[in-house]
């Protein structure tokens, strides 16, 4: 069943059967969370990857003296958290569950071992990887324009 | 002379009298005033001249099969729209219209359907989805994505939440910033599009919005697999004669008011990124 939902997920579409196979073998099945649970929480150690496939998730900050600042929303078909892959492996935000979640759990401590014995899965992942990094910072920097303000 | 193109009713503004004014937003405000939109079709605008102000292109934002009565959403930015903002029931304003392109209606019939709107752009789309609505049968899936700054300032507040209970309709909200009490989704609008239940290559898809905005709704549409020549955006310039005459609002060779406002995407991708000064 997690196979199927991780074949399918929109970030392992396009990758070839091999690189698929690869990771499937990281995959540490289904989990889900309740509306309101908490999924991660800053300076956590980040030791999975998730690949949300249904709900919605609030990725959120809160800093000294204040509450929390809600920074964006991500969608069932995103992945959840990047810090998994650059050192010192703990995450930057908390995650917090929008509405009932359901999401495929990798292992990341694997998924960086196979990238680094299999360099054409390491390439497909990073590119992946990338992409979804890029993505946020096109949406965030839109979001830093404050698009619908006053014209100057 | 063909009356449409009469310059006496195309240039001498008609009284209207105003119904009512419904605030949306701290800024922003739907105006109703008395008599049709003179079969308008949705997308379309009217120049709206307050009396010793000045006058402005307000796209139609009501149910384009009301003959009685005409609305018009208004933000106010600048001396000719703060003054229409400020009327009262009972106040009268000129009028006329209608001008321009509208949206794509009959050619997306029979397909998918995908209307994005961000902040004000919503107003000139409202008409379209009540169209839409009122022939449903006509489309296959019908997704709406809103975007606003935040979530005062989203328009129609209680129609979106009506849209939104509707088990034929996709709609999706989402602010650009919110406080923590706010339960929707955060993001911008153009992150909704990757996550469209629709067959792209199926799929119409108008966009209004800022130009920022449609560009990068045009291009996540794209990568979706929607086909360039189904897109349409809204372009918003300096319309003053409405009749292509004056060039006020030229966008490179097109003429928005007379071409425009709804335009294939095709038509203006390439006009949308240039720098002006």
């Amino acid at each position: 069943m997690s196979e199927n939902k991780l074949r399918n997920h929109r970030c392992a579409r396009d990758l070839d059967s091999s690189s698929l196979t690869i990771m499937e073998s990281c995959s540490l099945g289904e989990v889900s969370w309740k509306k309101g649970d908490w999924i991660l929480t800053t300076d956590d150690l980040a030791t999975r990857c998730y690949l949300l496939t249904s709900g919605d998730v609030q990725i959120e900050t809160t800093p000294p003296g204040r509450k929390e600042t809600l920074l964006q929303t991500i969608h069932g078909g995103d992945v959840l958290g990047w810090s998994w892959l650059i050192p010192p492996y703990r995450w930057a935000f908390d995650a917090r569950a929008a509405s009932d979640v359901t999401a495929v759990a990798l292992d990341a401590a694997k998924l960086r071992e196979a990238a680094d014995a299999d360099p054409r899965f390491g390439y497909a992942l990073t590119k992946k990887m990338f992409f979804l990094v890029a993505d946020r910072l096109q949406a965030t920097r839109l979001q830093l324009m404050d698009l619908y303000g006053p014209r100057a | 002379m063909d009356p449409a193109r009469d310059p006496i009713r195309l240039f001498a503004p008609e009284t209207r009298e105003v119904l009512a004014v419904r605030k949306e937003t701290a800024d922003t405000a739907t105006v109703t005033l008395a008599g049709g939109g003179r079969g308008f079709v949705p997308g379309q605008f009217a120049m709206v001249y307050a009396f010793g102000v000045g006058e402005s292109a307000i796209s139609f934002s009501g149910d384009p099969y009301r003959a009685d009565i005409v609305e018009h959403t208004v933000r106010r930015v600048g001396a000719v729209t703060g003054a229409i903002g400020a009327l009262r029931p009972g106040d009268h304003i000129g009028w006329r219209g209608p001008f321009g392109t509208g949206w794509p209606l009959q050619r997306a019939r029979g397909g998918d359907l995908v209307i994005v709107g961000g902040g004000i752009g919503l107003a000139p789309l409202r008409p379209a989805i009540l169209a839409v609505m009122a022939d449903r049968g006509a489309y296959r899936r019908v997704a709406i994505l809103v975007g606003a700054r935040r979530p005062g300032e989203l328009l129609y507040q209680e129609q979106l939440a009506e849209w939104r209970a509707r088990f034929d309709l996709d709609v999706e909200v989402t602010v650009d910033a919110a406080a923590n009490n706010w339960r929707g989704s955060v993001g911008v609008v153009t992150r909704l599009i990757p996550h469209l239940d629709v067959e792209p290559t199926r799929t119409t898809a108008m966009v209004c919005g800022p130009e920022v905005m449609m560009r990068f709704s045009a291009m996540e549409l794209q990568r979706l697999g929607v086909p360039s020549r189904n897109l349409f955006v809204s372009v918003e310039r300096n319309m003053k004669c409405a009749i292509a005459l004056c060039g006020h609002c030229q966008l490179g060779s097109l003429f928005a008011c007379h071409e425009g406002a709804v335009v294939p995407y095709d038509r203006v991708a390439g006009l949308m990124e240039v720098r002006e000064a």
